[in-house]
C-alpha cells in the first residue's frame, strides 16, 4: 500500500502543475479599460531595441490616461498594456500573441520588434481578426500578403536612401561613385535594391554592391574591397552594431571615403556613445528625428515629447521611440472615430487614418504600410542633426580623412 | 521493487494519454498551442534519445533535421504548390535521407568529435539556407495558410504532433524489442565488441540516425505549417538542440518515456517562470538546470522508477557518486 | 589587395587562437566541452569595460585584472560546482555548462541591460602602413598577446610542478591520485586558467568590437571550430587552428562573399573532423 502514497503524490503534482498553468492565464484587468497586448523582446538578441519600444509605449500609455483616456461614444476608457517577453524568438512570440488574445482577452494588439518576429505575429492577428499596429518592422514582406489586420508605421524600405542620394547630387565636388553594402535580412535587401535603382537613375555609378551576414562583426574583407574601389560615398543598410563595427574598422584599416551613410545607428544614443569622436560626420537615415516639429494627439508636440522622454529615461529618443508613440496614437484616433471597441470596425477606421502625430503625419497605403519618406541625419559635434531636406544644420561633405582628425 | 517501478510507469503513461486526449477539448487555444509546442519538444527529445541515448552518439546537431523538415515543407508548399499531406511525409524522408548522407562519414567519429561534427553540420546548413535563393535566404519564407477555423486548426496541429510523438515512441519501443535495439545498445556499451559479435555497426548506427532524423523532420514540417512563416535562425537554432538534450537528460537518457517527461516538465517550469518574471525568468531557469544536474543527474525516470528511495540521501548520493 | 586580406585574416586568427586556448585546455585535461566559454569571454569584456569607464583603467592594464578576476571565478565554479559532477557522463558536464551559460548571460542582462557598449580608447583604431598593407595597432597587439599567453601556458604546463600535476591528471586520473596529486584542486586550477584566458580574450574583444550580454554564443561556436582544426592536447593547436580559420574566412569571404563566412568555417570543421579527426597538430594514438 506504500506505493499508493507515491501514486497519489504523482497525481497531486500533475494536478497542481496543470492547475497552476491554467490559473496563471486569467489576467486581472480593471473594468472600463481598453486592453492592449504586446509581446516584446525583453531578453535575447533583439532586447536592446525592444527596450526602446517598451519605454515609449509605457510613457505614451501614461500620457493617454493622464489626459482623460480614450473616448468611446461618450464614455472615457483608460488603457492598459499587457507585456510579455518573447525572448527574441518568433515561435515564442506567436505563442504569446495567442495567449494575449485567448487568455488575457486583449482588445487590440501592438507589434513586436523586427520584421522576422512581426510576420508570425501578424499571422496570429489575422487568424483572430484583431488589428495589430506595429512600429518595429519595415520589411515589405510583412505587407506582401495583404493581411488586412496589420498596419506598420515605418516607411517602405525601398525608398529609404532616396533622400540621401538626392542630397548627394547637390554636393561639390559632385560625387560620381558609390559603394552599397547591405545586411542579408529582408529589410536591408529591400533598402539596397531600391537604393541601387535610384542611384543608377540619378547617374551615380554603383562600384560595389555586396551582401554581409546580419550578425557578422568582421568587416575587414569588405572594407578592403571598398578601399580598392575607392568610391566617393559608402552606404550601408544594416543594424546598429554593424554600423559601429563598420566605422571603427574603416578607421582601423584607414579606409577614407568622402561620406559614410548608414540606415539604423546614427540616430541612436548607443551608437554615438560607442564610437565617441569617430561617429562625427556619419550620415544616417530615419523616418523621424527629434528636431522635427509636429503637433501630436498624445503629446502636445514633438518638442514636448522629447523633453518628457529625456527627463524620464535619460537618453535621447530616436525614431523607434517615436514610431511606438505613433502606434498608440493611431489606435486612439481610430477607436474614437469608430466609436466602438469592435475589432472589425476599429480596423476599418485604422485603414482610413489621416492624422498628425509627434512622429509626423500618418496615413496608410492599401497594403497597410505607412505613406512616408525619410530624412537625412548627420552627427556633428556629438549631436544628431537633421541636414536634409531643410535641416537645422547644413551637411558637411566631404568628411575629413581619418589621419587629419 | 522492479514490479512497482513498472506499475508506476504504466500509471504515468495512462495519466498522460488521458490528459493528452482531453486537453484540447477543455482548454483555450493558447493552452492547445502551448502543449503542441511541448509535444514538439517531446518528439525532438525522444528522437534525439534514439541516437544519443540508446546508441550513445551525442548528436549536437539534431536541430538540423527540424530545420530541413521545416524548409522541405515550406519550399514544396509555397514554391511547388504541393499539398500538406504530401509535403509532410516528404519532410520526414528528406530529413532521413540527409541523416544517411551525413551519417555515413560523420558516424565514424566518436564521443566529443561526433558531437562537434554534427554541430558543424547544423551550423553549415543554417549558413547555406541563409544564402540560397529557393529558400528566400535569411529573410524567411511564408507558408500557405489553412482554411479552417482557428480552433479547428489548432486541434489539428495538436493531434498531428501527438501522432508523430506516438509514432516515435511506438517505433522506438518496437525497435528495442528487435535485433536493432539490442545492436544499438551493444554499440553504446562497446562498439568493437559489438562489431566482433557480428553486429553491422555502420548499418545500425546509420539506421538509428535516420530514424532520429525522420521523426524530427516530421515535427519540423508541422512546426513550419502552424507557424506560417519561418527563418533559418529560428529553425536551425543551436539552442533548440541544447534544449532537447537538456530535456532528455532531465527526464532520463536511454529510457522510453524519459524525454517526454523531461520535455513536459521543462516547458511547464519555463512557462511558469516566464509568467512571474518578465526579464529574470531565464536566469532562474539556468539556476534550476544547474541544481537539477548536480542533484538528480539520472533524471526524473530514475526517481519515479522507485528503485531507490527518494530523499535528501538520494540527492547527496548522486554527488558522492560523481565528485572528485 | 589579396595581401591585405591575408594580413586581416592572420590578425583575426590571433584573436580566435586566444579565444580557443582556454577551451582547448579545459577540454583536453578534463574532457569538458565548456559551452559557457563565450559567457566567460563576455564577462571578461564587461570587466574591462567597467574598469575603463568607471576608473579609466587602460584595457592593456585591465587585461591582467580581468585575467585574475576570471581566474578566481573559474576556480570557484570548478571547485564548488563542476567538481561535484565531473565523474558522471559527458552529457552531465555539458548540460551543467549550459546551465552556467544561461545563468551568467541572463545575470549580465539583468544587471547591465542589453545596451550595446564599447571601450573607447583614444588609440582605438590607429594604424600604420607597410607598403599597401594597413595594420591596426590594437589588432597587432591582440595578436601578440595571444602568442604570449600561449607561451605562458606552455611554460606553466611543462616547467612547473602545477603543470606536471595537470598533465598527469589529464593522462591518468587514478595514477595521478596515487602519487599524491590533489585532483580537485588541480581541476580547479585548470578551469581557472582556461577561464582566465577567456577573460583576456574578452578584454581584447571589447577593445575591437561592441559588446553586449548575448555576444558569447557565436564565440563559443568559433572556439569549437578552432580547437578542432588545431587538434586537442597541444598548446599550439589553437594557434594553428586560429590562424587557419582566420585566413580561410578572410579568403573565403573575399571570393564567395561575406555571407558565406559561417558556411566556410563550419564546412571546414566537418571536413577536418572527417579527414583529420585529430586536427592539424593532434597527436595520433
Amino acid at each position: 500500500m506504500k506505493s499508493w502514497g507515491k501514486w497519489s503524490k504523482m497525481i497531486l503534482i500533475f494536478g497542481l502543475v496543470f492547475g497552476l498553468l491554467i490559473s496563471l492565464n486569467k489576467g486581472a484587468f480593471a473594468k472600463d479599460v481598453i486592453k492592449f497586448g504586446c509581446a516584446m523582446s525583453f531578453t535575447g538578441k533583439k532586447s536592446r531595441t525592444g527596450k526602446l519600444y517598451i519605454d515609449s509605449l509605457k510613457l505614451a500609455a501614461e500620457a493617454i490616461n493622464k489626459s482623460g483616456g480614450i473616448k468611446v461614444g461618450n464614455k472615457s476608457y483608460n488603457i492598459e498594456i499587457k507585456f510579455y517577453d518573447d525572448k527574441s524568438d518568433p515561435a515564442e512570440s506567436a505563442k504569446l500573441i495567442e495567449k494575449l488574445v485567448t487568455e488575457d482577452k486583449v482588445n487590440f494588439l501592438l507589434g513586436p520588434y523586427s520584421s522576422g518576429i512581426t510576420i508570425p505575429d501578424s499571422i496570429v492577428a489575422q487568424r483572430y481578426k484583431i488589428p495589430m499596429v506595429e512600429g518595429g518592422g519595415a520589411s515589405g514582406k510583412i505587407f506582401s500578403r495583404h493581411n488586412p489586420y496589420i498596419f506598420g508605421t515605418l516607411p517602405a524600405a525601398g525608398q529609404y536612401f532616396r533622400t540621401t542620394l538626392e542630397m548627394l547630387l547637390g554636393f561639390k565636388p559632385k560625387p560620381k561613385t558609390i559603394a552599397l553594402i547591405y545586411g542579408d535580412d529582408k529589410f536591408d535587401i529591400s533598402v539596397a535594391k531600391g537604393a541601387k535603382k535610384i542611384a543608377e537613375k540619378l547617374g551615380l555609378k554603383v562600384v560595389l554592391y555586396e551582401k554581409i551576414s546580419e550578425g557578422s562583426a568582421d568587416f575587414n574583407t569588405i572594407l578592403t574591397k571598398v578601399k580598392a574601389k575607392a568610391p566617393d560615398a559608402l552606404l550601408m543598410a544594416g543594424h546598429t552594431e554593424g554600423g559601429i563595427n563598420l566605422v571603427q574598422q574603416a578607421k582601423e584599416l584607414n579606409v577614407n571615403v568622402k561620406m559614410i551613410s548608414l540606415t539604423v545607428g546614427p540616430s541612436e544614443a548607443d551608437f554615438r556613445k560607442s564610437l565617441g569622436k569617430d561617429a562625427e560626420y556619419i550620415f544616417g537615415v530615419a523616418s523621424w528625428s527629434p528636431q522635427m516639429n509636429f503637433k501630436g494627439i498624445i503629446f502636445k508636440n514633438t518638442k514636448e515629447f522629447v523633453k518628457i522622454f529625456k527627463e524620464r529615461y535619460k537618453y535621447d529618443p530616436d525614431y523607434h521611440n517615436a514610431s511606438a508613440v505613433a502606434e498608440l496614437a493611431v489606435f486612439k484616433s481610430a477607436i474614437e472615430r469608430a466609436g466602438t471597441l469592435d475589432p472589425q470596425k476599429v480596423r476599418d477606421a485604422i485603414a482610413k487614418t489621416k492624422i498628425e502625430t509627434i512622429y509626423g503625419p500618418v496615413e496608410f497605403n492599401p497594403n497597410g504600410q505607412i505613406k512616408g519618406s525619410s530624412v537625412v541625419l548627420q552627427i556633428q559635434g556629438g549631436q544628431v542633426y537633421q541636414v536634409y531636406p531643410k535641416g537645422t544644420k547644413k551637411p558637411i561633405y566631404p568628411m575629413p580623412k581619418w589621419k587629419d582628425r | 521493487m522492479a514490479q512497482r517501478g513498472a506499475t508506476t510507469k504504466k500509471l504515468i503513461l495512462g495519466i498522460l494519454i488521458i490528459a493528452g486526449i482531453a486537453i484540447p477539448f477543455f482548454s483555450g487555444n493558447f493552452i492547445i498551442r502551448f502543449f503542441t509546442n511541448t509535444l514538439m519538444f517531446a518528439v525532438l527529445a525522444s528522437a534525439w534519445n534514439i541516437i544519443g541515448g540508446y546508441t550513445g552518439y551525442a548528436s549536437f546537431g539534431n536541430v538540423v533535421f527540424l530545420g530541413i523538415g521545416a524548409y522541405v515543407s515550406a519550399v514544396l508548399m509555397e514554391k511547388g504548390g504541393v499539398p500538406f499531406w504530401l509535403a509532410f511525409p516528404a519532410s520526414g524522408f528528406g530529413a532521413a535521407i540527409f541523416a544517411v548522407l551525413i551519417g555515413l562519414p560523420v558516424l565514424r567519429l566518436k564521443g566529443h568529435y561526433f558531437a562537434i561534427a554534427t554541430l558543424g553540420v547544423a551550423e553549415a546548413m543554417k549558413a547555406l539556407v541563409d544564402n540560397l535563393e529557393i529558400t528566400e535566404g535569411n529573410s524567411g519564407i511564408y507558408l500557405p495558410m489553412m482554411n479552417l477555423s482557428v480552433k479547428a486548426q489548432y486541434i489539428f496541429f495538436y493531434f498531428m504532433m501527438m501522432g508523430v510523438l506516438t509514432l516515435t515512441l511506438v517505433v522506438t519501443y518496437i525497435m528495442l524489442k528487435k535485433k536493432l535495439g539490442y545492436g544499438l545498445i551493444a554499440i553504446r556499451e562497446d562498439e568493437e565488441a559489438a562489431n566482433s559479435l557480428g553486429v553491422n555497426a555502420t548499418l545500425f548506427k546509420v539506421t538509428s540516425f535516420a530514424l532520429s532524423g525522420f521523426f524530427s523532420g516530421l515535427a519540423g514540417s508541422l512546426y513550419a505549417f502552424q507557424q506560417g512563416f519561418i527563418k533559418p535562425e529560428s529553425v536551425f537554432d543551436v539552442g533548440v538542440t541544447v534544449k532537447m538534450i537538456v530535456m532528455a537528460v532531465f527526464g532520463g537518457i536511454g529510457s522510453l518515456l524519459g524525454p517526454l517527461l523531461g520535455a513536459l516538465s521543462i516547458e511547464v517550469i519555463s512557462e511558469i517562470l516566464t509568467n512571474y518574471f518578465l526579464v529574470a525568468h531565464t536566469l532562474f531557469f539556468g539556476a534550476i538546470v544547474i541544481l537539477a544536474i548536480v542533484f538528480t543527474p539520472k533524471g526524473i525516470m530514475d526517481i519515479i522508477s522507485g528503485r531507490k528511495k527518494f530523499g535528501i540521501n538520494y540527492l547527496l548520493q548522486n554527488i558522492r557518486d560523481h565528485r572528485v | 589587395m589579396l595581401l591585405q586580406i591575408i594580413v586581416n585574416g592572420i590578425l583575426k586568427g590571433g584573436l580566435y587562437a586566444l579565444m580557443a586556448l582556454g577551451m582547448s585546455l579545459i577540454w583536453g585535461v578534463m574532457d569538458i566541452i565548456n559551452i559557457a566559454h563565450g559567457a566567460f569571454i563576455m564577462l571578461g569584456a564587461y570587466c574591462t569595460y567597467w574598469l575603463f569607464n568607471l576608473w579609466g583603467v587602460d584595457p592593456f592594464i585591465s587585461l591582467f585584472l580581468s585575467i585574475i578576476f576570471m581566474f578566481i571565478i573559474g576556480y570557484g565554479i570548478q571547485r564548488y560546482l563542476i567538481n561535484l559532477v565531473i565523474r558522471a557522463t559527458i552529457f552531465i558536464t555539458l548540460i551543467l555548462a549550459f546551465g552556467i551559460e544561461i545563468f551568467i548571460n541572463n545575470l549580465a542582462l539583468v544587471m547591465w541591460t542589453a545596451d550595446v557598449r564599447k571601450v573607447q580608447v583614444p588609440y582605438g583604431a590607429s594604424n600604420f602602413s607597410i607598403g599597401c598593407v594597413t595594420i591596426p595597432y590594437v589588432r597587432l597587439g591582440a595578436f601578440f598577446i595571444a602568442l604570449v599567453i600561449a607561451l605562458v601556458f606552455y611554460f606553466v604546463l611543462n616547467k612547473t610542478r602545477t603543470g606536471r600535476s595537470i598533465r598527469a591528471t589529464a593522462q591518468d586520473l587514478d595514477a595521478a591520485r596515487l602519487v599524491g596529486v590533489d585532483v580537485a584542486k588541480t581541476y580547479a586550477l585548470t578551469f581557472g586558467m582556461g577561464v582566465g584566458a577567456a577573460g583576456a580574450a574578452g578584454t581584447l574583444w571589447a577593445v575591437l568590437f561592441p559588446i553586449n550580454p548575448m555576444m558569447g554564443g557565436i564565440l563559443t561556436l568559433k572556439s569549437f571550430v578552432v580547437v578542432i582544426i588545431g587538434g586537442l592536447g597541444t598548446m599550439f593547436g589553437p594557434i594553428i587552428g586560429g590562424l587557419t580559420l582566420g585566413v580561410a574566412e578572410a579568403l573565403g569571404s573575399n571570393w564567395f562573399g561575406t555571407t558565406y563566412e559561417n558556411f566556410i568555417s563550419f564546412t571546414i570543421l566537418v571536413l577536418v573532423l572527417i579527414f583529420l579527426p585529430k586536427g592539424i597538430l593532434g597527436k595520433s594514438e
